[in-house]
């Protein structure tokens, strides 16, 4: 198995676990049913590829996207996500995603080197962006974050 | 003829009392709930802020305990079992307080919508069978839902730990506006905690919320391995 993310540089790494630590502080742990103890969040790592499906099913959200390896084949990345209920009150709904669109994804990848991790925060190919952290954040502080809109990101 | 008229008369009027009286013993009911503060409006997120709540002191054995729990272990949730109580008032997850005769339901987005029952009006718990949720009763005390909880689980979480089933709360539950729900909970559990572990917690009402279905086992990929430590099953969709 090879993989074809690029991981970003350190610095920029560690401002964004740091700032996606900070925003989520513990309320992740809170809302999560489970340890997530299986990804790494020692750093952030992007993968950009086509979005196959999503799992819109609780307790997580799974995120799949097809992303090419380097052996000129292709992987298909389980991604988790919040559960559909906190999706929702967040303002992130299933029908954000269109499989077959391309997709920019940040995660905490697997520990044990599989094609899968922690969905963290995602460019759609109409140029949506999605942020757990600051969705988490605005609805551990009562409100909500729905997905913001701006110049389409070229999917890498 | 005449008293033919006047036995149907009679007849028609105890009918109608009959019927009136049951009318009031109904709506008797539903008055007194609606006269109880509003806990029932749409739903409660809490304001989460984990710097305000204390941590519990635990007895030695329940820091041994955890000291020697695996890193990697996972908890109820990942197995999809029930948080239990305390853990059911505390996910993060918005609730829901729906009143009737003699009860009082919470009901919250997670733990497959596992209704905490909560008696009004009871005066002892009697020799209830343990439940995740325990077995609370409640009564009014001015505004102020005061709510004893017994019988949880021995399963059920406390602490990071197995509650072992002597777990007690005591429960106030107030509103201190017209959208903010306070609740201040004392759990004892002489098994896992040194001391009483008293916090408080506060809650925003949102008015528009609507409780949302949460089937755990419909799609968890988080059930723990063999060992009991965090996994996760990628295997691709069809």
């Amino acid at each position: 198995m090879s993989r074809s993310y690029r991981r970003t540089s350190p610095r920029v790494t560690r401002a964004a676990a740091a700032l996606a630590s900070a925003a989520l502080a513990t309320p992740i742990a809170v809302y999560a049913h489970h340890s997530f103890a299986m990804f790494d969040k020692s750093h952030l790592v992007t993968i950009a590829g086509t979005l196959k499906s999503v799992e819109w099913s609780n307790p997580h959200v799974w995120v799949w996207v097809t992303v090419a390896n380097q052996n000129g084949g292709s992987d298909d990345w389980g991604l988790e996500s919040g559960g559909p209920s906190q999706m929702n009150r967040m303002g992130i709904k299933r029908t954000v995603f269109k499989p077959g669109d391309k997709i920019t994804v940040e995660i905490y990848p697997m520990k044990d080197g599989r094609v899968g991790g922690q969905f963290r925060k995602a460019t759609l190919a109409d140029g949506t962006k999605i942020d757990m952290g600051e969705s988490v954040k605005a609805f551990a502080a009562g409100g909500q974050t729905a997905p913001t809109t701006d110049t389409p990101t070229p999917a890498k | 003829m005449r008293r033919t008229t006047a036995q149907v008369g009679a007849l028609l009027l105890a009918t109608m009392l009959a019927a009136a009286a049951a009318a009031a013993t109904r709506t008797d009911g539903w008055a007194t709930i609606a006269g109880w503060p509003d806990f029932t409006t749409g739903m409660w997120a809490e304001n989460y802020d984990p710097k305000s709540m204390p941590k519990p002191v635990l007895t030695a054995q329940a820091q041994l305990q955890l000291q020697q729990k695996p890193k990697a272990a996972e908890g109820n949730g990942a197995r999809c079992k029930p948080l239990g109580m305390p853990g059911m008032m505390m996910p993060g997850y918005p609730m829901a307080f729906f009143f009737t005769k003699g009860a009082l339901f919470i009901m919250s987005d997670m733990d497959d919508l596992l209704i905490r029952h909560v008696f009004l009006g009871r005066q002892d718990h009697g020799d209830p069978d343990p439940a995740w949720n325990g077995h609370s009763i409640a009564h009014w005390d001015g505004a102020t839902l005061v709510v004893d909880t017994v019988a949880i689980n021995p399963e059920a979480p406390l602490a990071g730990l197995p509650s072992g089933g002597h777990t007690h709360i005591v429960e106030h539950i107030r509103l201190t506006g017209p959208d903010q729900l306070e609740w201040r909970s004392v759990v004892s559990n002489p098994d896992i905690l040194a001391q009483p572990w008293a916090f408080t917690k506060t809650y925003v009402r949102h008015r528009d919320w609507e409780l949302q279905e949460a089937s755990c086992v419909e799609g968890n990929r988080d059930e723990p391995d063999a060992t009991g430590n965090a996994h996760v099953d990628l295997t691709p969709p069809k």
